[in-house]
């Protein structure tokens, strides 16, 4: 990993050692895998302000804006040569923030788009071709890594019995953190177990649930702009 | 038949309305009180107002009358078709009422054999029932706030509601103080474009603002001249007798269920024939419905349950039941505050403090129903501390003081809710609709830039970053504002209302038939198996199938209590200011009513621990426990002020000293609760209770606590934002359900303009903290003396704070220094 086009990450990320290779994990919810240059993200459910709004509910525009900045920051920072989509790229079916995507897209037409499909991605596959999304299934695997949407997802095929360390996303994961005086707080955070491992949701207008992380896990809690590593001890 | 055999005929027909008049009360004997006749004389001169007057008064009938008699005088009667079409509508803030009121309504013009029907309209209504009304529109109908708006979204309304006289809004004094309130205030605004001549006709108890009451009601077009105010000044006599422990140990120190006094609460069901047991929680009615049953298996058959979440069929029942008078007792909320006249109710029970001394003499007042009877209540102290609140009940009772309702102002939330309503039905103007708007008392200081913002939100879902976009809820064209779509159109009929619960489920038996409805919230944490009581039943959960919850009866004794999350009132200021009167009494020896002598032992402990506050003292108390530090301050305002005084300290303090807290609070003092000592004295020195710059403090403490957001889930709902969950209903809208919560902090990052969250806001400084009631309070401390007491264990008085389980939190501290505190959670 120490060949000419390795990319400094930046300072705000923290490094992980999992399933044999090093990781960073981005305040912003992505996760950079260096021997790939890709960043992976999961839980995106872009156009879910906008199937809100065709349905009548006046939500913001803005928050889409926002997170499609947000992934110009970090290609900016990391300069990837793929983004990998753990799910649940987009919330529904089709509505006009697709067509703000495309714009988007078409800004950063060199970059590769890869998508695990996730339980919300129903959209017809021309529009994804058509948005130059190159679609991955239900399971993607490199190496001994495994990409699914659900943690949980059953994978048949699998004739060699080999170990899989699986990434996935869906869930949403938070954790509660508690302090002296009855203190408490509910935050997104990424999750590494022994063989497997969760990304936090990266849109913006999504909700958290809450696991319990085990001893021996590694935790890692985002406030939006900084990430904390809370590991539980022993 | 009492229409007078050979009607005098009169020069005007003024007089003949009074000949109806006098039949009506020579018929039964009566002679009709002053107020009664003055309501005659102010209808039929056309007049608009107010009658204030209590339950038991004769006050339905004092109104409906008159309004009677002036349509019977104008109208030459035999002449065909002179009485089709809606005449009278009758506005009744709870559906408990409508039915005895429509019979009650209906009865008198069968007396006068006038051919009108009197129909119900409420959600109640079986939906083939109203589809009859409207082909063939009854001349009066009973409805409540809700339907009315409902009625406002079908198409055609206008020709339906063009031909009204009256109307008359019963309970207005329950209704005033609401976005309910709000609801009506616009619907009257709409009626009465539609008729000039619309009397309106409000009947109220009594409350401390009756004037300015009149003026919401009437809205700011009617001139002061063509109103007035009516008052029957009924005194009724009212005795409180408070239920005393034999031993002050026998009550606890905290807690809300007090059913420790149920041995004692058991024999005066015994003492007359209904007894209305009142709670304050349906929780709390579902508790003492199960422990008075379990005292007394023979009360089975004669004691039943009524509150707000029971099947419809259930609480009718109930209802019949206390006409016949063939129920000894009924445990209930405030499902049943509000009643008509002739339901025999000869003894109230109020379980725990009421909160306010205008719903206890309402509550009170159920009972002894007829002119001239006395009123009896008693009054269970759910914990010790409340021997104390009864005594300052029994003050103001001798004091003859009523509260204020203070109307809302400016509830965006509403005003787009109706906005869209009228778009559904028969479409608006901006410009027509806009000074009919302002004349209402909430919206009466609308600014166009509100107004065009109001607009923009229905049409354009808020400000428009694009050109192209999919929203569509309000469509404008040709200067008509109407909702195409159906499917936004039936949405939206579903959710008119101002009454936010959670997510409901139905409770049904397998069997069939249905038991209620239940917040999602609750059956969530049931696994199937489990037991539950609900309805004053022991039911077994079998499973939840979509919005049905599906139970049978279980043999098991116990069961889990639903909790259900109602508004949590505080002291009133009134209140207040008696309960730190009764302390000052107890402090200079002068407590002498059996309630304070009752609590002797209590505040001889607290004397031991800590120190009992005169008028004069403000007591602060520090302890520390294995939870951290806390620090008790007890003002004596009221829960709300509290909840505000709490924020203020801890803004302030964070000019030198950052950290974060738990809150809690109750109507006698708060809590801060922190991992560090709270710098109490510096925090005294640096001026924490100055009332200068209260106003800029107080937001900034709102804005840092998360009470906002809280305020903000009811206004989401009301503004169409959130769906709650019908039972039976609405399966379809779950891809639409988004938190509260989320769509909060969505609006906070990227459109903080937003009024609904500027709503908000203010409803915490208004309606939550009141910053008046505030500004007074740090007035009234800032000439006190402070005692600081640090405490080695919790005193009587903080104990009940200590143990609240409602907290609040606030921090001042950067999230990265709290986390590097806290642990994960295991």
């Amino acid at each position: 990993m120490t060949d000419g086009n390795f990319v400094k990450p930046p300072a705000g990320a923290v490094e992980v050692q999992w399933a044999g290779e090093t990781w960073f994990a981005d305040p912003s919810g992505a996760l950079w895998w260096p021997v790939q240059r890709a960043l992976l993200l999961a839980d995106l459910h872009f156009g879910k302000v906008g199937h809100f709004r065709k349905a009548g509910v006046p939500l913001p525009q803005s928050a889409f804006d926002k997170s499609l900045r947000k992934l110009d920051a970090l290609i900016d920072a990391y300069r990837p040569d793929s983004l990998i989509v753990l799910g649940d790229l987009f919330h529904s079916d089709y509505n006009l923030e697709i067509e703000y995507f495309r714009a988007w897209r078409k800004r950063h037409r060199h970059l590769s788009l890869q998508l695990v499909r996730g339980n919300h991605d129903i959209l017809p596959r021309q529009i994804l071709t058509g948005l130059s999304v190159e679609d991955l299934g239900i399971c993607h695997r490199s190496g001994q890594m495994e990409l699914v949407h659900q943690p949980d997802q059953v994978v048949m095929d699998n004739p060699d019995k080999a170990t899989f360390f699986r990434l996935s996303g869906h869930i949403h994961p938070g954790v509660r953190l508690r302090g002296g005086g009855r203190q408490s707080l509910f935050l997104p955070c990424f999750w590494f177990g022994q063989s497997q491992a969760l990304l936090p949701a990266f849109g913006a207008f999504t909700g958290l649930y809450g696991i319990r992380p085990g001893p021996g896990d590694r935790v890692l809690v985002l406030t939006g702009e900084d990430i904390f590593d809370l590991t539980p001890k022993g | 038949m009492i229409f007078p055999q050979q009607p005098v005929l009169s020069p005007s027909a003024d007089d003949k309305a009074r000949d109806y008049f006098n039949a009506w009360y020579a018929s039964r004997n009566w002679t009709p009180f002053p107020f009664q006749l003055e309501m005659l004389e102010a209808v039929v001169s056309g007049t608009s107002g107010v009658l204030n007057a209590p339950t038991g008064s004769g006050k339905t009938y004092a109104t409906w009358i008159p309004l009677l008699c002036r349509h019977m005088a104008a109208n030459s009667r035999g002449v065909e078709n002179s009485e089709d079409g809606l005449k009278i509508l009758w506005i009744t803030p709870l559906r408990a009422l409508a039915k005895d009121i429509c019979k009650a309504l209906q009865a008198a013009c069968d007396a006068y054999d006038l051919p009108w029907s009197v129909q119900l309209r409420t959600s109640d209504t079986p939906s083939n029932q109203k589809q009859a009304q409207i082909k063939r529109l009854p001349q009066a109908l009973v409805t409540t706030p809700e339907s009315l708006h409902l009625f406002l979204a079908r198409k055609g309304y206008g020709k339906m509601l063009g031909g009204l006289q009256a109307v008359v809004v019963d309970e207005w004094h329950e209704l005033i103080g609401s976005k309910r309130g709000v609801q009506v205030e616009l619907a009257l605004s709409r009626l009465r474009v539609l008729n000039p001549g619309l009397q309106t006709w409000g009947i109220s108890a009594t409350i401390g603002n009756l004037v300015q009451a009149a003026e919401v009601l009437l809205g700011t077009g009617m001139n002061a001249e063509n109103s007035v105010i009516i008052r029957a000044d009924i005194q009724k006599a009212l005795d409180m007798r408070t239920i005393l422990p034999d031993d002050l140990a026998d009550l606890s120190w905290g807690g809300h269920l007090g059913t420790r006094l149920l041995g004692k609460v058991r024999p005066v069901l015994d003492q007359a024939g209904t007894t209305l047991v009142f709670t304050n929680t349906r929780s709390q009615a579902e508790i003492w419905y199960q422990k008075l049953l379990e005292a007394d298996p023979s009360l089975a058959g004669l004691m039943a349950m009524h509150h707000g979440s029971l099947d419809r069929e259930l609480r009718e029942w109930v209802e019949n039941a206390i006409s016949d008078g063939s129920l000894k007792a009924v445990v209930c909320t405030s499902s049943l505050d509000l009643g008509v006249d002739f339901r025999p109710v000869d003894n109230v029970v109020q379980i725990g403090g009421p909160k306010g001394v205008a719903r206890f003499i309402q509550r009170a007042g159920r009972s002894g129903h007829r002119p001239g009877e006395k009123s009896l209540i008693h009054f269970v102290p759910t914990h010790a501390l409340e021997l104390l609140e009864a005594s300052a009940l029994q003050e103001a009772l001798l004091q003859d003081y009523v509260e204020k309702r203070v109307p809302l102002r400016a509830c965006f939330d509403v005003l787009v809710q109706y906005l869209v309503t009228l778009a559904v039905s028969d479409g608006f103007r901006a410009e027509e609709l806009l000074p009919e708007i302002r004349s209402t008392w909430c919206f009466q200081d609308l600014s166009d830039e509100e107004w065009r913002w109001c607009l923009q939100f229905i049409t354009v879902g808020g400000p428009s970053l694009r050109q192209y976009d999919e929203f569509h809820r309000v469509t404008w064209d040709d200067g008509v504002f109407r909702v195409a779509n159906t499917n936004i159109a039936r949405r939206h009929r579903l959710h008119i209302g101002t009454i936010v619960s959670d997510s409901m489920l139905r409770v049904r038996y397998q069997t069939g038939g249905n038991l209620g409805s239940i917040e999602e919230y609750f059956i969530s944490r049931l696994k199937p198996g489990d037991v539950f009581w609900f309805a004053g039943k022991v039911l077994e959960l079998i499973q939840v199938r979509e919005m049905d919850v599906m139970v049978r009866r279980s043999h098991r004794k116990t069961g889990t209590v639903p909790q259900w999350n109602g508004g949590r009132m505080g002291f009133t200021s009134f209140l207040s200011r008696l309960l730190r009167e009764e302390l000052t009494r107890v402090e200079e020896g002068r407590g002498n009513r059996p309630e304070l002598q009752a609590l002797e032992p209590l505040f001889a402990l607290q004397r031991r621990r800590s120190l009992i506050p005169d008028k004069q003292t403000l007591l602060i108390e520090a302890l520390e426990t294995e939870d951290g530090h806390h620090l008790f301050v007890f003002p004596f305002e009221g829960r709300q002020v509290h909840e505000g005084m709490a924020g203020l300290m801890i803004w302030r303090m964070s000019r030198f000293h950052k950290a974060t807290y738990s809150m809690a609070m109750n109507d006698y003092g708060f809590e801060l609760l922190s991992d560090q000592p709270v710098p109490v004295e510096q925090a005294l020195d640096e001026g924490v209770f100055d009332p200068r710059n209260l106003t800029d403090d107080l937001l900034q403490s709102v804005n840092a606590a998360e009470m906002a957001q809280r305020r903000f889930r009811d206004i989401a709902c009301i503004a169409g934002l959130t769906f709650p969950g019908y039972p039976g209903k609405l399966k379809k809208t779950k891809h639409l359900q988004a938190s509260s919560g989320l769509i909060y902090r969505v609006f906070a990052d990227y459109d903080p303009q937003n009024l609904l969250l500027r709503q908000a806001v203010s409803e915490v400084l208004d309606l939550q903290m009141e910053e008046v009631r505030m500004r007074a309070a740090l007035l009234r401390i800032s000439k006190q003396t402070v005692r600081v007491v640090k405490t080695e264990k919790p005193s009587p008085f903080a104990f009940p704070i200590l143990a609240e389980r409602f907290r609040e939190r606030m921090s001042t501290e950067s999230i990265a220094a709290r986390i590097r505190k806290m642990q994960l959670d295991d």
